[in-house]
């Protein structure tokens, strides 16, 4: 019977009975003192996965998933694990528990008593560009024209068309760059004091100003949803979506891990 | 803008797909996932099932070592 694993948990206590993928019967699989909570799956055994595969990732299966590691979350800290992670039987959760098992209680202390918020921050990015475009416009070209080679008959050559144009949108990139980070730092400073740790992304698309996780203490929910209607009310001019609290899926740290996924500051 | 602001767990499917499908712990191990009939075997690499994209990337790279023929 395969094994379907959803968490990692800071107990090798049992877990209370609760319906897993499929509705299969959930439990801890203890590794020392930690926990592997995981499910079997159903009609079949490794390797070849008895479930027809093609309905494993669906939303009804995602969110069952998901479910569990947030009932999981109100009793425990919690170590989310990807979904569809599957074993084939219990000893190689065990073993690999085992395996990882420094990690996990690093990640463990690292997290405890923590939670994830997850915020996104949109600006009118296209009425922003304008308004950017504009000023840069208006901006004395830096490309001086002695540099510049000039056909005879006065005007611009193509290579100097060329140059100036790669010249206006570095610059407007810039700009606009500069102008993101300025509202971005006024969002950081609204939250800088309730959080543990951040990672964000800055301008994943136009109007995305700010895709961002917070890590944030329980003990300091409410400090953070203050902070966070402080920010509504100073930057009316952008919309906001607020989730959580989450498990701490944006700030576990493997080893096996590459850094791009790893909690940081803000990147372009 | 109008000021639309969307909070606690009620944000949708997506929210929860991009945390669960792509991130959160992954563990190595020698495992065989099954996805669309076909039988993805991966020998001591990270083994998760992250999107249908990357699913699908999976089964042209295991259906071009075991029968490049049929990549």
């Amino acid at each position: 019977m395969s094994i379907y694993t959803y968490a990692v948990i800071d107990s090798a206590q049992a877990v209370e009975p609760s319906p897993g993928l499929f509705g299969m019967p959930v439990r801890n699989l203890p590794c020392r003192q930690l926990g592997v909570v995981v499910s079997e799956l159903p009609g079949g055994d490794y390797p070849r996965m008895g479930t027809d595969p093609k309905t494993l990732q669906t939303a009804e299966r995602i969110l069952e998933h998901s479910a569990v590691a947030d009932r999981l979350m109100t009793r425990f800290t919690v170590l989310p694990i990807r979904f569809g992670t599957i074993f084939p039987d219990r000893e190689r959760v065990i073993a690999n528990a085992e395996e990882h098992h420094a990690d996990f209680c690093h990640n463990l202390d690292r997290l405890r008593a923590k939670v994830e918020f997850g915020l996104r921050v949109l600006w009118p990015g296209e009425a922003i560009r304008q308004e950017v475009e504009s000023e840069v416009r208006s901006q004395k070209s830096a490309v001086r024209d002695e540099d510049m080679e000039i056909g005879q008959d006065g005007r611009r050559t193509a290579a100097r068309q060329f140059l100036d144009a790669k010249l206006a949108t570095y610059r407007l990139d810039q700009a606009l760059a500069a102008r993101a980070d300025q509202a971005i730092a006024e969002i950081d400073c609204a939250f800088h004091l309730v959080t543990a740790e951040k990672a964000c992304e800055r301008l994943k698309t136009p109007n995305l100003l700010l895709s961002a996780c917070y890590l944030v203490e329980r003990t300091r929910i409410g400090d953070f949803h203050q902070a966070y209607e402080r920010l509504r009310r100073g930057r009316p001019d952008f919309r906001y979506l607020l989730s959580g609290p989450w498990p701490p899926y944006n700030f576990i740290v493997m080893p096996s891990q590459t850094a791009a996924v790893r909690p940081g500051p803000c990147n372009a | 803008m109008n000021d639309v602001v969307a909070r606690g767990r009620d944000v949708g499917l997506l929210e929860v797909l991009d945390r669960v499908l792509n991130k959160g712990v992954v563990i190595s191990g020698d495992l065989t996932i099954s996805v669309a009939d076909v039988d993805l075997i991966f020998v001591g690499l990270r083994v998760i099932l992250s999107s249908v994209e990357t699913m699908e990337r999976a089964r042209r790279m295991s259906v071009a070592q075991t029968a490049p023929e049929l990549a």
